[in-house]
């Protein structure tokens, strides 16, 4: 008898698994699960709302008249009059909302100034650069950190668990853009091992590709790892504590089906919770890395674009970025729904 | 009345000795005294600059570009002949500054937004849903953002980077406060007639403040990193201010002639990170067991 019973916690009209799950009522299951990923949906609805208008609100937080601190200080009166026209800055305040909120819903982001291209366009060109280097950060991560957060529970209060946790802390308290430059001076300078710059796209091969993107993705691991590597360490004890892994191993079973099966599994949920914080974190950090390594990313055109003070393409891509973060997370949200059966709902 | 005045002191009392135990607790725990010594030390070196190091950190002497670390230039000299350990020095005033004002005003507003959430319920939604619209960018993203629409001063980085920690932090207030609403004293409080600020003040808040402490200390170590990341990519502090990130981001061209400029500085950025990071850790360990290991 498994020892969750023991208690008489767990009435006999309802069943328990093994590895101390419920077995689900499928029916009521469905439902459940339809009204909850309907309502993360419908939630999402404001979410996206509030984003849109934040981003049309973000030039009005320039100091001073941004017509003129796009055209420069130095540009003509009529010059200034052409960005405002064009910027549609000459309307009132809500007429410009409505019509940005109206371009909007047409999937119209608006134009650079500088790249004489929509801000869609120029978004979607460089975004297989930032994805490889997010995807293959996060396919480092995800099962390195994993390991190593499992390892570090496991082994407790061991040195290996020292260890572990230490290098852990170095990565999520050195700066990736520090640890990148010194990368490139060994890996790509001294060792000559990998390019120091630029970017190889995949059509061109796939081993150039790799050993383009290769270092950057690794540096923008580090943090991660030790991330996740925390986070997992953290959910691993909690699960290693609970009494349906005291009742496997008490049944004999090895200790790799103990933690393989039933430890890992309900540590799931909190790697697939993590995995979407990481996602955004790598986007965002590929910001800074795509600027070490002068990858054409989306990253890097946001900052050129900053410094070139073309608000339009600042705002469009934000703006773009935001909806994909909803989007992450809204699945993240629906996966988790799916794996944990017992989470409840506010 | 007098029965939860009774109360509230029976809680104080036992409230003392635990307190006492905590603080007594936390000088035993190691990483806590790490962490503690090294930031303490970061600190005092920011404010003691100018006794520490007597010269001007943006003076120029262009005769001793590029000398190497030696007894007389403890971190060598950059470019411009300025001596790096002076400009590390000045820098730990901005980048301690602005991890340390993000810090106590995101806390702030977190903790008056989250209670505001969880006590006016009408306003929740509405709250939640700014919250999460703010919290689905990456924080350094949207602090890339508004820093540069607010433009290049040092008091732009600070609010870019409160806007974009405080959505986290109202999560935390409000989770917390919403738990100890539910409570049984804080409802007798409730119907014996104290007032909801009397309740926040008294009950919800004190009840937060452990949790809200362990994620400000980690929000100290993300916003000094995240200020030198931005003054690396030159949306941040701008020179000749001195910044640990804008001070790498000046050392990098020449990083593998005068590979002590970006070094230094760094080191300095890892070692106030990791401090903190350790001081969060014992913290989390010592006031809120459910937060182990923090993020």
């Amino acid at each position: 008898m498994p020892a969750c019973c023991s208690f008489g916690t767990c009435g006999s009209n309802s069943a328990w698994r093994q590895d101390g799950w419920p077995v689900p009522d499928t029916r009521l299951q469905e439902v459940t699960l339809i009204r909850i990923v309907a309502k993360k949906l419908l939630q999402a609805v404001p979410v996206i709302l509030i984003i849109s208008i934040l981003a049309f609100l973000l030039l009005s937080l320039l100091p001073g008249d941004p017509a003129l601190i796009i055209a420069g200080e130095q540009a003509s009166p009529a010059a200034v009059e052409q960005v405002r026209r064009q910027l549609g800055l000459d309307r009132s305040f809500f007429e410009q909302l409505a019509v940005w909120l109206f371009n909007l819903a047409q999937g119209n982001f608006g134009s650079s100034l500088i790249l004489n291209q929509s801000v869609l366009s120029a978004v979607l060109e460089r975004l297989p650069v930032t994805l490889s280097l997010a995807g293959l950060s996060i396919s480092i991560t995800i099962p390195v950190g994993v390991l190593l957060g499992s390892v570090a529970a496991y082994f407790r209060r061991t040195w290996i668990d020292s260890l572990v946790m230490t290098v852990a802390l170095f990565g999520v308290s050195i700066p990736a853009f520090w640890i990148a430059i010194l990368g490139v001076i060994l890996f790509s300078v001294q060792l000559g091992w990998v390019p120091s710059s630029g970017f190889v796209p995949i059509s061109q091969g796939v081993g150039p590709w790799f050993s383009s993107i290769i270092l950057p993705a690794l540096i923008l691991s580090l943090f991660q790892i030790g991330f996740l590597a925390r986070m997992t360490r953290s959910a691993m004890l909690d699960v290693l504590s609970q009494d349906y892994i005291r009742t496997a191993r008490a049944k004999g079973l090895s200790e790799w089906r103990t933690i393989g099966k039933h430890g890992l599994r309900n540590a799931l949920i909190m790697i697939i919770t993590a995995t979407g914080i990481l996602l955004s974190a790598a986007i965002g950090g590929s910001v800074i890395i795509e600027q070490v390594f002068a990858l054409p990313g989306i990253g890097r055109m946001v900052v050129q674009a900053i410094l070139a003070r073309d608000y339009p393409l600042v705002q469009g891509t934000m703006l773009i970025l935001g909806f994909t973060f909803v989007m992450i997370n809204l699945t993240v949200d629906i996966l988790y729904t799916l794996a944990d059966p017992r989470v409840s709902h506010d | 009345m007098t029965d939860v005045g009774l109360g509230s002191l029976a809680a104080a009392e036992i409230a003392a000795p635990r307190r006492h135990g905590t603080l007594r607790r936390l000088l035993r725990h190691r990483s806590f005294m790490i962490g503690f010594s090294i930031i303490l030390l970061l600190t005092l070196a920011a404010v003691l600059a100018p006794l520490i190091s007597p010269i001007d950190p943006s003076a120029m002497k262009v005769r001793l570009r590029f000398r190497p670390p030696s007894s007389a230039f403890w971190f060598g000299t950059d470019m411009f002949g300025r001596d790096v350990f002076t400009r590390v020095l000045y820098g730990a005033r901005i980048s301690l500054f602005v991890g340390f004002s993000v810090c106590v005003v995101s806390g702030l507003c977190s903790a008056i937004i989250g209670v505001i959430a969880a006590q006016f319920r009408r306003l929740d939604g509405a709250i939640m849903r700014l919250m999460d619209a703010l919290m689905s960018f990456p924080a350094i993203l949207l602090a890339l953002g508004i820093a540069a629409a607010l433009g290049p001063r040092v008091s732009s980085v600070v609010i870019a980077l409160t806007v974009a920690y405080i959505p986290a932090g109202v999560r935390i207030v409000r989770a917390a406060a919403l738990t100890v609403r539910e409570m049984d004293y804080v409802q007798a409080a409730q119907v014996s007639g104290a007032s909801s600020l009397r309740i926040v003040i008294r009950h919800i808040l004190p009840n937060c403040f452990s949790s809200l402490l362990v994620h400000l200390t980690f929000i100290f170590a993300y916003a000094m990193l995240a200020e030198a990341a931005l003054s690396f990519i030159g949306v941040g502090i701008q020179p000749p201010i001195a910044s640990w990130g804008n001070i790498i981001a000046e050392g990098r061209d020449y990083a593998t002639e005068a590979w002590w400029v970006m070094l230094f500085p760094g080191i300095a950025i890892s070692l106030a990170a990791l401090s903190l990071n350790l001081l969060g850790d014992a913290l989390g360990d010592m006031l809120d067991p459910r937060q182990k290991g923090g993020a």
